[in-house]
């Protein structure tokens, strides 16, 4: 490290920056002062630099310090509507460290006379500068932003060279009005839940905007998935010989059985090609990265999780080896210097130095705030999760500067009876950019030439009786896919909302399943009017035009705030629906276990320990079994033979709960 | 009352509301069995049954169906 630990206490300065996190500031103040001096005050480490030959300090947040807080803390009472910014060290005794941070800005900007934004650019970093700012009392103050989309110091320098003077304040309004509802909504809603099942032994519940629809989303793939019936199909394949060459054909996909049979019967028949197409086909290079497309290739690829891929993402990020990852955008402007990073990856990806394009493949979408994710060449990467994100993107980079795939494709239809076979052939001819992006793979499928009127003999026809399937599940990528395409939730938060249905216990697995909590919770909004995708959809682009400036928050915040607490209102005294509500939670509760086959008078109660572990207790005699700690578990009718314990069920797996029971000692 | 198959509330209906819509796909899904294989209602009960595709619920149905031979809850 080029600075130097202080050991005189720091002076206030006339320049005062405002960086979002410590490992971001200390890469500022190396990339603007090799010389920086850094000091420790009450546990806050700044860093003194000369800035233009004036002094200036560099302060860290730690993300945010300041937070919404209601002095309403009785749970039971709601909806709750007066919510005040405050620092965060006086609402979590978490986050004590932050009081410090606040103190210090207090103090430092005091004196200073120009202030620069530098934590990231977005709507979050605006609204944690923005923040500070103002309850440290410098918005009348000269205010200046840095706009960076890497760590590097190449860049860091670039964008303190031009720094944007900051009049208006659109995107950290948006930042907070986003902040304010979705506090409004979190309280009162979790609240409304909370007391609604308050004597049934479930902690921390909670429902949000986002969180909302996504549950409910979860909750009618569960119908189709367990109301499914499947229906029986036969799919035909045949062998077929031409010019003396078999070929393996796909026919029709018929529903009935005779009509099947009709398809087998061809067997030993003559019929001619009907059509032998033959054409290239190129295959352009995929768009660079933007944070959903790489959490879905990173779950894909490594069955990473998405939150934990943006863990790795923002980490890359802070040790200048990639840039800024929250974005949406798929374009790679020239002002980042395609050049120069190339040439820095030339030693590790040799392909590199082979690219064929002199402006990348781009994809449509654009963010205003920040290019697409790219390697910068620099920095170290460490762990191995760090050197397969790393890759991917690299890599990603890389292939969009190459040149097409190509393949040549080959599609054969035979004509027997007047029913038609088909089989498509491909051939590389150029693997392109799938060399360096090797995740995609291309493999021959080779065909005999032939030609139309050729003789075509079925000699063999298989028919292989099939039924439809249920949806899939949905898994963190594919529910992170539909939160994007139905543009709930922004790109920063879609895989913290997923995170939390788990932390919650409403969904477990990695194919994820509804617990009995998920569904009593989701089936007590399914018909509210302010869980739904199109509120939570119509609110978001309301957000944006805060951004812009063509709406005013306070005019979103009114009409959210009318239609949350009308619906909290009619909800609370629905007792109807409350009741239903209780009675599912309680279902595993009450009846559905069955009766303690020990004392016989007791029920058999499902418990979740607050490590997570499930078990069943019986609420006179306490005799308890332990229960598989994931997937939903329902009662069977049935008893077991060996030990009269009720049977339960876990999908298919019918098991007995008694760990004593003589039929597992068999 | 209470669903006669799982037990839980089920207002004034036989079926809860899972296993309501179960029923229905279950009645559904027999139209497309019979003319794909002419088969009877126990015949495509007891192959759903098997059929591992088959969701839970629908299942549940099936065998109350096939225990009780009340086929009142198919609305065929």
């Amino acid at each position: 490290m080029a600075g130097v630990a202080g050991s005189n206490p720091a002076r206030p300065t006339p320049i005062l920056i405002i960086a979002e996190k410590r490992d971001a500031a200390e890469r500022i103040a190396s990339a603007l002062d090799s010389n920086y001096k850094a000091f420790n005050i009450n546990g806050v480490k700044i860093y003194q630099i000369k800035l233009d030959n004036k002094e200036a300090t560099i302060l860290p947040a730690r993300g945010h310090i300041f937070g919404l807080n209601s002095d309403v803390k009785n749970r039971r009472i709601y909806p709750v509507t007066d919510l005040e910014w405050e620092p965060l060290s006086s609402i979590n005794k978490k986050f004590l460290e932050t009081g410090n941070i606040a103190e210090l800005a207090r103090a430092l900007l005091k004196n200073a006379e120009q202030i620069i934004i530098a934590c990231d650019y977005d709507i979050e970093g605006e609204t944690i500068g923005y923040n500070i700012v103002k309850y440290s009392g410098g918005l009348d103050k000269k205010l200046y932003r840095a706009k960076f989309s890497t760590l590097t110091s190449e860049d860091l320098r670039s964008s303190f060279n031009s720094l944007i003077t900051r009049e208006e304040w659109n995107m950290a309004e948006a930042g907070r009005t986003r902040h304010y509802i979705d506090y409004l909504w979190g309280i009162n809603l979790s609240r409304l839940v909370s007391d609604k099942v308050r004597r049934i032994r479930y902690a921390n519940l909670s429902m949000g905007r986002v969180q909302g629809p996504t549950l409910l989303e979860l909750y009618r793939r569960e119908f189709e998935i367990n109301a499914f019936v499947p229906k029986p199909y036969w799919q035909t394949t045949a062998s077929v010989e031409v010019n003396g060459k078999e070929i393996n054909m796909i026919g029709p996909t018929v529903y009935s059985e005779n009509e099947s049979q009709r398809i087998k019967k061809l067997e030993g028949r003559v019929g001619s090609v009907e059509s032998a197409k033959s054409y290239v086909e190129s295959m352009p290079p995929p768009p660079p990265f933007n944070l959903a497309e790489i959490q879905k290739e990173a779950y894909r690829i490594f069955k990473m999780s998405p939150w934990k891929t943006l863990s790795v993402l923002e980490s890359l990020y802070l040790k200048a080896a990639i840039s800024y990852p929250r974005t949406s955008s798929q374009k790679l402007p020239s002002s980042i210097n395609y050049k120069k990073i190339l040439g820095r990856l030339v030693a590790s990806y040799s392909d590199a130095a082979n690219i064929r394009r002199s402006a990348p493949m781009e994809g449509k979408l654009n963010d205003p705030a920040h290019p697409a994710i790219y390697p910068t060449g620099e920095g170290k990467v460490i762990t191995q999760d760090e050197r397969n994100i790393y890759d991917l993107v690299a890599r990603r980079f890389i292939s969009c500067f190459m040149d097409d795939a190509s393949v040549r494709k080959k599609m054969i239809k035979v004509n027997v009876d007047d029913i038609t076979f088909a089989a498509e052939g491909m051939e590389i001819i150029n693997r392109g950019w799938t060399r360096v992006y090797h995740f995609r793979e291309l493999n021959d499928i080779i065909l005999p030439d032939v030609k139309v009127g050729d003789q075509a003999i079925i000699k063999r026809v298989n028919l292989l009786n099939k039924f439809t399937k249920p949806p899939p599940r949905y898994n963190p990528s594919t529910l992170l896919e539909w939160m994007e395409k139905n543009e709930i939730g922004t790109k920063a938060t879609r895989a913290e909302i997923i995170m939390t249905l788990y932390k919650r216990h409403y969904v477990d697995g990695q194919r994820m399943q509804l617990t009995n909590l998920g569904y009593g919770i989701a089936r007590f909004f399914i018909n509210s009017p302010v869980i739904t995708v199109e509120m939570t959809r119509e609110l978001e682009a309301n957000l944006e035009k805060i951004e812009e400036g063509s709406v005013e928050a306070k005019k979103i915040t009114t009409r959210s705030i009318g239609l949350l607490y009308e619906e909290i209102e009619k909800s609370r005294d629905d007792k109807e629906l409350v009741e239903y509500f209780k009675l599912y939670l309680k279902g595993e509760k009450i009846a559905n276990f069955g009766k303690c086959p020990v004392c016989g008078s007791g029920d058999l109660i499902f418990h979740r320990s607050v490590i997570g572990k499930r078990y069943l207790r019986c609420d006179k005699c306490g005799a308890s079994a332990p229960m598989p700690s994931k997937g939903l578990i329902m009662p069977t009718k049935t008893t077991c033979k060996f030990c009269g314990w009720p049977l339960m069920r876990r999908g298919k797996w019918v098991f007995c709960p008694n760990p004593a029971c003589p039929g597992k000692q068999k | 009352m209470n669903c006669i198959i799982c037990g839980f509330p089920s207002g004034n209906e036989k079926l809860c509301f899972k296993h309501a819509v179960a029923s229905k796909s279950l009645a559904e899904g027999y139209n497309a069995w019979k003319s794909a294989l002419g088969i009877s209602l126990d015949e495509y009960l007891n192959d759903i049954i098997k059929n591992r595709e088959t969701g839970e619920w629908a299942v549940d149905v099936a065998k109350y169906i096939i225990e009780t031979g009340d086929h009142s809850v198919l609305n065929l």
